[in-house]
């Protein structure tokens, strides 16, 4: 009986081990330009939408744009998809994603718009994930 | 006054009257002579929530776009059904449809409590109350001031333009507020230190509870599976995780009363069960509405007004802080019994899935916590990855299915032989492992991905499958009322099945296709053929139509994937793309523009030819005769929706037309067609005011080398093997669900009647309860 239990309470404190190194390994911290060029690992980063940088290739089915983040630092990003909705008119952008040489290659962006489904003055974020 | 006038009114009403109820039930427990009057006081609360939803439902319907909520998300355009649901699309509506079902349930509630009803009723009656204060502060009948009165209201979000999201916020809210009903009888239990009979009443309601929650869950995944384009039913989204991590902990609560039932224990840790589930939706609720979330949901509400929000988080506090505490206050006194009687039962096993899936509804919540988490950490709230879910869920879902598989053949109480036990399971067993190694092989062979974690899931999900099947067959002539459990086990093996067949089994296919051209995708040439609504190619309703035809020849159909810009708010003008899906009975084909739903159709660069023309002049252009008469302008000069239209008559092998190509500032414009083929366009910075000078450009005119319809489309299709399981799986879930609650409330209904209600403490008689399978004690 008690040997039942102990391997229960075994069991769970592994499975909550296992969960924790999870937990550790994939969350996906918030940083700078200047951070996000060093790292190794999956981050995101916020930043305003350099005007005009805003390209999407069709063919290449690649969304391409520049971020500018709080200290000034500029970021070249792909998104490798053709994003819904209207990044053109995003006020800030936060793109999930690893560096790849000088791009930063985003499998996700979430950008802010000003709503229209929400009254006036709200806004939301949406969404675009690879 | 008004109907939104009366509305906001009869919202205070229905707050009074909750409140007065609240106190009233209260008095009425330690003297009866209160109760009629706090009765009245709940009928009351009911009938305003009832007819203040009635007139936000009558006001949407009416399209009264002096109510600022009917004019951010309806419009007079839409069909009823959408603004009889736009009634719900909101922060506000959803708040008044959550006080509406609460109100309801609240007298199916009512009449089963019997003893329980002063107690139960006045903490049910509080929460009742929370919901019409934070009605008040955040009211679904403000009025705009007659100044500002929009002609026309914003519409309804097209991604809400679907049925299943017409019924889902319904089906899910019920779910919503039934979890206040075990609550509740949890805290009057405590309150009268009732240790089993709280099991009875709740039982039936924790079954209902179960059911809607499940169900507004699955039709929310269907939604999302058919219209979002994620690809998938399942994201881990903090919008869906707030109702999944209660609804863990209510299946939870479900079996522990089972056990309690059938074997007398777990009194201290189904209280808990009971207790957690409501504050954990107001957890959820006030993640999901105070904008904590925006930086990392996409379904996330916006902030709440300052006071509304307030309430949320009085409510959470109140009720998480006063039934913990009540909880530990009377811990002592809770009978602390061990049922488990050896290893080989389904006492231990029913033990052992609950902790499972409490674990599992833990590391949910704490995943999608971490943004808060993070935030009140290191001040920036960071997000967990999906993966997340997946890995730290997985060795206890693994645990579960085992345990759900066990549990056909184990009893009540110990088996004596471990050898008969083996015998029972072989069956099963060997089935399992005879499927598992025909996998491995055919794996091999073909050269199908293979990952152990996945392989190991689905194993284990069929071996669930087979037991439960079993004991269903059986079930199903001698006792067709009790199979609602082993029905709901084959559901959930069903469900896990095909869920990590079709992700990890998917395959994708990329092309991108323009007139004329043809690609190879899954045996099928697929091709272009042009848009439904060719002369509003963007207007409401368009879809790409795309030829599918099997290379044998022997199958065609069209997709039609949904693709067009939402254009109601000019200011915001939105590609809404969706997903068509082929079905077959052993794959689906999730056939859409761009990745995942994302992509845009692009117009070739088409150099065209041009032609500067001032007012009153008449120019040749290839077969053409063009007189350009004058400008046609509207709207208000310099604003954004300003649009400038070049009228022209047009002659064309002796025929005269007269055509109007319009530009509007900002966002291009509308090119008017050419009789005899293509298109002649203007553009805004192109008009020269002064000179009163356009520059007419002439897009694919006869005899031109371009093509026709020059568009290039990115079509990508996702093949998703065994998809069905997972839509077989939910209806054997909801179906069994349904069986076991008919079964529990047919039960409370005869004990009722029964004379004696009174149940003895924890020395209840165990009735028939030794049967691997327990029967109805019921007439059945």
């Amino acid at each position: 009986m008690n040997k039942a239990y102990l391997v229960a309470i075994g069991f769970i404190v592994l499975g909550l081990l296992m969960a924790g190194r999870a937990m550790i390994q994939t969350i996906v911290p918030y940083v700078s330009v200047a951070e996000a060029r060093e790292s190794t690992r999956k981050v995101q980063v916020k930043g305003k939408l350099v005007q005009g940088s805003l390209q999407m290739d069709p063919v290449q089915r690649e969304t391409r744009f520049i971020i500018e983040d709080a200290q000034g630092d500029r970021l070249p990003v792909v998104h490798p998809k053709l994003a819904q909705g209207n990044v053109e008119q995003a006020t800030e952008i936060v793109a999930i994603g690893q560096m790849r040489g000088n791009v930063f290659v985003a499998e996700k962006i979430l950008y802010k718009c000003p709503s229209k489904y929400q009254g006036k003055q709200m806004q939301e974020y949406q969404e675009s994930s690879q | 006054m008004n109907a939104a006038e009366w509305g906001r009114l009869i919202i205070y009403l229905g707050a009074a009257g909750a409140i007065a109820a609240t106190v009233l039930f209260a008095l009425a427990a330690k003297q009866e002579r209160w109760l009629l009057w706090a009765r009245r006081a709940y009928a009351l609360a009911v009938f305003s929530a009832v007819a203040a939803f009635g007139i936000l439902i009558s006001l949407c319907m009416r399209s009264d776009f002096r109510v600022v909520y009917v004019a951010n998300f309806s419009s007079s355009d839409l069909p009823w059904y959408y603004k009889l649901s736009s009634a719900w699309a909101g922060q506000e509506g959803s708040f008044l449809l959550w006080a509406f079902w609460t109100a309801l349930l609240g007298l199916l509630l009512i009449r089963r409590l019997r003893r329980y009803e002063p107690l139960t009723m006045a903490v049910y009656s509080s929460i009742l109350a929370f919901l019409m204060a934070i009605l008040t502060k955040q009211s679904p009948f403000l009025l705009y001031p007659p100044s500002e009165v929009p002609p026309e209201g914003m519409g309804l979000n097209p991604l809400l333009q679907n049925y299943w999201m017409a019924i889902h916020p319904p089906a899910i809210f019920i779910g919503f507020a039934s979890l206040a009903i075990p609550f509740s009888i949890a805290v009057a239990a405590l309150l009268r230190k009732d240790w089993d009979g709280w099991a009875q009443i709740a039982m039936p309601f924790v079954l209902l509870c179960w059911v809607t929650l499940g169900a507004g869950l699955i039709l929310g995944g269907y939604w999302a599976y058919v219209t979002l384009g994620w690809g998938g039913f399942w994201g881990w989204d903090p919008v869906e995780n707030s109702s999944l991590v209660p609804w863990l902990v209510i299946t939870g609560l479900m079996h522990g009363l089972v056990v309690q039932r059938h074997r007398g224990g777990l009194h201290r840790s189904n209280l808990l069960l009971a207790l957690l589930g409501a504050p954990l939706f107001f957890y959820g609720t006030y993640m999901t509405r105070s904008g904590a979330l925006a930086e990392s949901s996409v379904h996330a509400f916006d902030a709440l007004a300052k006071g509304a929000l307030g309430l949320v988080v009085a409510m959470l506090l109140t009720y998480t802080v006063g039934g913990l505490g009540l909880w530990l206050f009377r811990l002592r006194s809770i009978p602390a019994k061990q049922t488990a009687e050896g290893v080989l039962s389904r006492d231990l096993a029913f033990s052992l899935g609950i902790i499972a899936l409490v674990v599992i509804a833990g590391l949910t919540l704490i995943g999608a916590s971490m943004p808060i988490i993070s935030y009140l950490i290191a001040r920036q709230s960071s997000a967990v990855d999906i993966s997340y879910y997946h890995i730290a869920n997985a060795p206890f879902a693994y645990v579960m299915l085992l345990l759900l598989g066990l549990v056909p053949f184990l009893s009540w109480r110990k088996v004596d032989n471990a050898d008969v036990f083996i015998q029972r399971i072989s069956a099963p067993w060997y089935a399992t492992l005879f499927i598992g190694l025909v996998v491995a092989f055919a794996s091999y062979f073909l050269r199908l991905p293979v990952a152990v974690g996945v392989f190991f899931l689905m194993l284990l999900a069929t071996f669930t499958i087979l037991s439960n099947a079993i004991l269903v067959w059986r079930l199903a002539k001698r006792n067709p009322m009790s199979m609602g459990g082993y029905l709901t086990h084959v559901g959930v093996g069903l469900v896990l099945l095909g869920a990590a067949a079709s992700a990890f089994y998917e395959q994708k296919a990329e092309a991108v296709l323009t007139n004329g051209m043809t690609a190879q995708m899954f045996g099928f040439k697929v091709s272009y053929a042009g848009m439904t609504h060719p002369d509003e190619e963007m207007g409401k309703d368009n879809a790409v139509r795309l030829r599918f035809e099997s290379l044998k020849g022997d199958k065609s159909f069209e997709a039609r994937p949904v693709y067009y810009f939402d254009t109601h708010n000019p200011m915001q003008p939105r590609r809404v793309a969706e997903p068509h899906i082929y079905k077959h009975a052993l794959y689906d084909m999730y056939i859409a523009i761009g990745s995942d739903g994302g992509g845009v159709i692009e117009r070739l660069q088409d150099p065209g030819k041009t032609l500067p023309i001032r007012r009153g002049e008449t120019k040749k252009m290839g077969e053409y005769t063009i007189h350009f008469k004058n400008f046609q302008i509207q709207g208000a000069m310099g604003s954004d929706d300003m649009s400038i239209g070049a009228v022209l008559d047009v002659e064309y092998k002796g025929k005269k037309t007269e055509l109007v190509p319009v530009a509007v500032f900002g966002r291009g414009g509308k090119p008017a067609k050419l009789p005899g083929g293509g298109e002649v366009a203007i553009f805004a910075d192109e008009i020269n005011a002064n000179e009163r000078q356009v520059i007419l450009h002439f897009f694919g005119m006869p005899g031109q080398t371009t093509m026709p319809d020059h568009v290039i489309v990115p079509v990508e299709v996702k093949l998703k093997p065994l998809i069905n399981l997972v839509w077989l799986g939910t209806i054997l879930m909801m179906l069994g669900g349904g069986i076991a609650m008919r079964r529990r409330f047919a039960e409370i209904l005869q004990e009722q009647q029964e004379p004696v209600a009174e149940p003895v403490a924890t020395g209840r008689k165990p009735k028939a309860r030794t049967k691997p399978a327990p029967g109805v004690t019921g007439g059945h």
